[in-house]
């Protein structure tokens, strides 16, 4: 066996006044290795990363040893000179590339300075140098897709060619070790499938090793040799990527595996429920056009004539990337928004909002946002039990203490304010607040997004069983296949503000008609799937998936 | 690769001219709603520049006051008197001013360019040693220097400043005799050109140090302020893992970003300056426009203060888009027209 | 440093408190009228225990003087920012809350005010309403409210797009509830950190009209004992230094106690 790039040996990490975020944690990456780094919000794989890039703040207590290959000494003691170390030995990419390039220097003079701080080269040089990296990372100077991106500023590029350029900063000084913190998380499928199978190209040309951090145990699968689960900052297993989500040996792993919620070819759809209901009480949107006028004139197209149908009863999942216009036809079923042309109707009457608030309720993406930060939960959920319910003071406070109890809350949490409650029992919250209208249709707005693997799940078993008990009708708009295909009846793909396919969910995703679903599903690491056998296997036919 | 699609830009000039037009056209408004508020003001003052006038050389005729009130449309309505005024204002007459018996314009004219000289080095200094001064306490954030600039801030933050104008006078013209007590330059003096340029110089070092050190502070804390908070984002950090040497860390990605709230307090910050030069140009007796607003109120020259409400207005909009051209030239993303790449 | 940034609020609000004190019972610190003359021209500070502070050149007791102008300073300084803040918090929360049309034409008029020099319209406001302590108060109010009605302004427009305002909508709260209830106390909560820097900037524009003489010919002011003492400026200066210590200690402390009371409230980060 080779040496390994990086050794670390029972690092601990705290920071003042708290427990330690990270405690006695060992693992060690060989050259042209990808290790998963995996664990919930809080688990310390990120702080992880910092202490081995060496940017904790200075008030961080750092123990344990950090050895590189052809280095000497342990790079936590304390004097130790990290000369040469970033950028050279490890660079890092992160998870906001938006965040991670300066928006006032162009892309040109931002690389040609990480060249220069590396090799002794002219500026001419440097950006000659600039350019082939660009090019390494498929944005190309010349070819088909050439433009000139080292003069582009940040701002003028999409989220994935960011990524792309950060990446390329990253290679500079041929590090052997790259360490990235949830690159892909903020990006959309189709780019993530790009981002990881560069990485991935990068690995097998260049020999780099990777400590690949995620929140998503599918992609850790998907594109990592090796596993290591992290919780509270303690390794509670490490093993080969497919043994881990096959067999997962601690407990957690397994709670861990049983509750996340991969895309998979062969998992059935969630429910065949009964599709028979009559027009008369379904939630149907007729031909929705809206758009919103566009910085620097003229007008963007959000929303270009969708038609959309939601029984009682029943879940329909709406798909689709970010700027596909979902959410602006979420919120026009609410009535947050109006619609320029088309109208929203429960059954054949048109909906008024300003009489039928009471009809059709909304349940937001960020918890903590959606509650007001001066009031307590019992207060935000006693609106609309006065409001649209129009009941009195005591039956309000009774009537509250059931519905969190409905939403498997402790009532007692009621007396809250909401920073003050976690953003699993916050979401439960907010569900407890858009039932307390007694509506019959919620729209999910990425309901499940923000929430931990394991919280997801309980709370989409919840929006399950409250639909089964009060025939709540549910349009659950999301980016994520796995959720969908867990939850929905039926799903509406949609990109650029129109309908690309519809119909029921097992058929739809097993058997994809359009050429845009297909790309999406391929583009979705399965974790069964293993990334770098598909890409072999791809590559000998010619053609990559998410390509 | 959808996402960018290119476009033929317009040549630079271009751009830069739609800009400069848009600013302009864009400050007409503003400039109206003055010239009313001016207006307003006027005409709710007791008596007109005729009474003021009248008591000024004390006489009382009646018929000279009828006679002077017709000559400048004083007499009429309030309809027709704000025609005439705003007649005028187009025409670039601002009225006559009874104190100096010259026209308000000429006056005014006179007095700007000491007023400019003044202001323009007092915003470029307190701006500079402001972001140097704020720059070093970020970097020392939590340290002594840190508390020590902190605090020297907020100390001049708080004190007046014609007393600091004063105290200067006190320390380094009285006791010390460095500097000359006031006025911009030595009367009766025949000098040569450069001889003459640095005795300028000399008697603007007080009141420019003064007017600059009373603003300081406001720079301080935002540099500071913006220097720290740029310092906690990602760009930064990402930098550092790339092995960026950290003194371009500290002036390319902390530093310059930084600068931009200061930038666009400059602009904000003109129309105070000009307010403050009142104040600091009657402590050193300089003749600029400050000194000239103080002369016509004590003489109840209105035609006179209302001019030079207007030119200051018009002087603080003229600096307000030479910073708002500054501000496109630092960041990018207000960059007009520049939304493409090439 | 750190110390000063736990401490400052508290110091600040000390001094503040006794300032007020002072302020309140000036009658009885240094009963009489300050402008009367009491002993002999310019004796010097800490010479005669009767006069502690010295007199000026009209033998008047300059501590009385300090201890008489501190009531004039507070109270003008006060309600101009009372004033200003209100102005502001009204034509900030009328623009955020109105449609397009009166939200512009109110910017534009913001825009206005804060384009002209501040000083210059207070100067000339003053100089056409009158030197009196009330058109002081109005001269400061209606120059320095843009800040305030800017910040308010913005804070209404971001908080009227957050998700928990839409979520209120959904729960069918009534506008004006939403607008009074839900939206307005958190865009008015950063409005807490201007008002110290608002006080100590009307004291400091309040003195400054006295120095040039504008203020209340009747009462006696620490800018106008400042002027008084700038035509002795090379024999007695300690009639300039001492009435102008008090102004920056005094807008020193109302900047500190306004800096620690935001900072309480949790509105000014810890920086």
């Amino acid at each position: 066996m080779t040496e390994p790039v990086l050794t670390l040996d029972g690092l601990s990490v705290r920071f003042p006044g708290s427990e330690p975020a990270v405690a006695d944690l060992s693992l060690t990456v060989a050259p042209g290795e990808v290790l998963s780094l995996i664990g919930e919000s809080g688990s310390g794989k990120s702080t992880t990363l910092h202490a081995i890039a060496g940017l904790l703040p200075p008030e961080a207590k750092v123990s344990g040893d950090m050895r590189l290959a052809g280095r000497d000494g342990n790079l936590f003691a304390p004097d130790m000179d990290r000369q040469g170390v970033a950028g050279r030995q490890i660079a890092m990419i992160f998870q906001n590339p938006g965040a991670s390039l300066n928006p006032v220097l162009t892309i040109g003079a931002q690389l040609d300075e990480v060249v220069r701080a590396h090799r002794a080269v002219s500026r001419t040089e440097a950006r000659a140098v600039t350019e082939e990296l660009l090019d390494a990372v498929g944005l190309p100077r010349t070819g088909p897709q050439a433009k000139d991106w080292s003069r582009a500023y940040p701002h003028q590029l999409s989220g994935g060619q960011k990524q792309r350029i950060a990446i390329a900063a990253a290679l500079v000084g041929d590090p052997a070790l790259l360490l990235a913190d949830e690159p892909t998380t903020a990006l959309d499928a189709t780019v993530q499938a790009q981002i990881l199978d560069l990485l991935l190209r990068l690995v097998d040309e260049r020999g780099i090793a990777i400590i690949f951090v995620t929140h998503d145990l599918a992609v850790a699968a998907s594109i990592g040799d090796r596993i290591v689960v992290l919780k509270d900052g303690t390794a509670q297993e490490e093993g080969r990527a497919q043994q881990i989500i096959k067999s997962p040996s601690a407990a957690y792993t397994a709670r861990l595996v049983a509750a996340s919620l991969p895309f998979t070819k062969e998992a059935g759809a969630g429910h065949d429920q009964m599709q028979s209901a009559s027009d008369s009480d379904a939630l149907i949107l007729d031909n929705i056009h809206r758009s919103f006028a566009a910085r620097g004139g003229g007008r963007v197209q959000a929303v270009g004539g969708v038609s959309l149908r939601v029984n009682p009863g029943e879940i329909v999942g709406l798909i689709g990337e970010s700027g596909s216009g979902k959410t602006t036809l979420g919120r026009i079923a609410v009535g947050l928004e109006q619609a320029d042309l088309g109208r929203v109707s429960i059954g054949f009457s048109p909906l008024d909002f300003e009489r039928d608030r009471q009809a059709i309720q909304m349940v937001f993406q960020d918890p903590l946002a959606c509650f007001n930060p001066r009031q307590t939960v019992l207060g935000a959920i006693g609106h609309p039990l006065r409001c649209l319910r129009g009941l009195k003071r005591a039956a309000i406070r009774k009537a509250a203490y059931g519905l969190l109890e409905d939403v498997g809350l402790d009532p007692a949490l009621g007396d809250r304010q909401p920073h003050q409650l976690s953003g699993g029992q916050l979401q439960r919250a907010a569900i407890a607040r858009a039932l307390a209208a007694g509506p019959r249709f919620l729209v999910c707005d990425e309901a499940v997004a923000s929430l931990d693997v394991s919280i997801r799940a309980q709370v989409l078993e919840l929006l399950d069983r409250l639909r089964i008990r009060d025939g709540l009708g549910l349009l659950f708009i999301s980016h994520d296949l796995g959720v969908v295909q867990r939850i929905a009846d039926r799903t509406v793909v949609m990109r650029h503000g129109v309908e690309v396919e519809a119909g029921p969910t097992a058929a739809l995703l097993s058997a994809p008609k359009q050429p845009y679903t297909r790309q999406l599903l391929a583009s979705v690491p399965s974790g069964e799937r293993p990334w770098r056998a598909a890409r072999a296997a791809v590559t000998k036919d010619g053609r990559r998936p998410g390509a | 690769m959808p996402e960018a699609k290119s476009k033929v830009s317009p040549s630079r000039a271009a751009r830069f001219a739609v800009f400069l037009f848009q600013r302009v056209v864009q400050a007409i408004p503003v400039l109206i709603l003055v010239a009313i508020g001016v207006f307003g003001l006027l005409e709710l003052a007791e008596g007109d520049a005729v009474d003021a006038y009248l008591a000024g050389i004390g006489a009382g005729d009646a018929g000279l006051a009828a006679e002077l009130r017709d000559r400048y449309g004083l007499g009429d309505g309030l309809g027709s008197r704000f025609l005439t005024y705003s007649t005028r204002l187009v025409q670039f007459d601002l009225g006559y001013s009874i104190a100096f018996s010259r026209d308000v314009s000429t006056v005014i004219l006179e007095r700007l360019p000491n007023t400019l000289l003044m202001m323009i080095s007092a915003i470029l200094l307190s701006a500079s040693i402001g972001v140097i001064l704020g720059g070093i306490a970020a970097m020392r954030k939590g340290g002594p220097l840190d508390a020590g600039i902190t605090f020297g801030a907020l100390i001049l933050n708080a004190t007046p400043g014609f007393w600091l104008g004063l105290l200067g006078i006190i320390l380094f013209a009285v006791k010390l005799r460095w500097l000359p007590i006031g006025g911009l330059s030595t009367l009766d003096a025949d000098y040569g050109p450069v001889r003459a340029t640095l005795d300028v110089a000399r008697h603007l070092v007080l009141p420019v140090f003064t007017l600059a050190l009373t603003y300081l502070a406001l720079y301080v804390r935002l540099m500071r302020g913006a220097m720290i908070e740029v310092g906690e984002s990602g760009w930064v950090l990402a930098a550092r893992a790339r092995g960026v040497p950290e003194r371009q860390v500290v002036l390319r990605h902390i530093g310059r970003p930084a600068l931009l709230p200061v930038v666009t307090m400059i602009g904000l910050q003109s129309g105070t300056l000009l307010g403050g030069s009142v104040v600091i140009e009657t402590v050193f007796s300089i003749p600029g426009l400050g000194a000239l607003a103080f002369e016509a109120v004590s003489q109840r020259d209105l035609q006179l203060l209302a001019g030079i409400l207007l030119a200051g207005t018009l002087l603080v909009v003229f600096v307000n888009i030479i910073v708002d051209l500054a501000y496109g030239l630092l960041d990018p993303r207000v960059r007009l027209g520049a939304g493409e790449i090439a | 440093m750190k110390w000063m940034r736990c401490h400052g609020g508290l110091i600040g609000g000390l001094v503040l408190l006794v300032i007020a004190l002072i302020a309140l019972c000036a009658h009885l610190i240094a009963p009489g009228d300050p402008l009367n003359m009491v002993a002999r021209p310019l004796t010097p500070p800490f010479t005669d225990p009767r006069f502690p502070l010295g007199t000026d050149h009209l033998g008047r007791n300059i501590l009385a003087g300090l201890v008489h102008g501190a009531r004039v300073s507070m109270t003008v300084g006060a309600a101009a920012a009372a004033a200003a803040i209100s102005v502001g918090i009204l034509v900030g929360t009328l623009a955020g809350f109105s449609g397009r049309i009166i939200d512009d034409a109110l910017m534009r008029i913001t825009e206005a005010f804060q384009t002209v020099p501040t000083f210059l319209l207070a100067l000339a406001l003053v100089s056409v309403l009158g030197a009196s302590a009330a058109n002081v108060v109005i001269a400061i109010g209606i120059s320095s409210w843009p800040p305030t009605a800017r910040l308010v302004r913005a804070e209404v427009l971001r908080l009227k797009g957050a998700d928990y305002v839409d979520a209120a909508r959904l729960a069918g709260r009534a506008p004006l509830a939403i607008a009074f209830l839900e939206v307005l106390p958190g865009a008015l909560q950063p409005v807490v950190a201007l008002i110290g820097i608002t006080v100590g900037e009307a004291i400091l524009v309040e003195s400054a009209l006295a120095f040039l003489g504008l203020s209340d010919p009747n009462l006696i002011s620490w800018g106008g004992m400042v002027a008084n003492g700038r035509a002795l400026l090379r024999t007695a200066p300690y009639l300039v230094v001492l009435p102008g210590i008090a102004i920056a200690v005094a807008v020193l402390a109302v900047t500190l106690s306004g800096d620690g009371l935001a900072r309480r409230l949790g509105i000014l980060g810890r920086r």
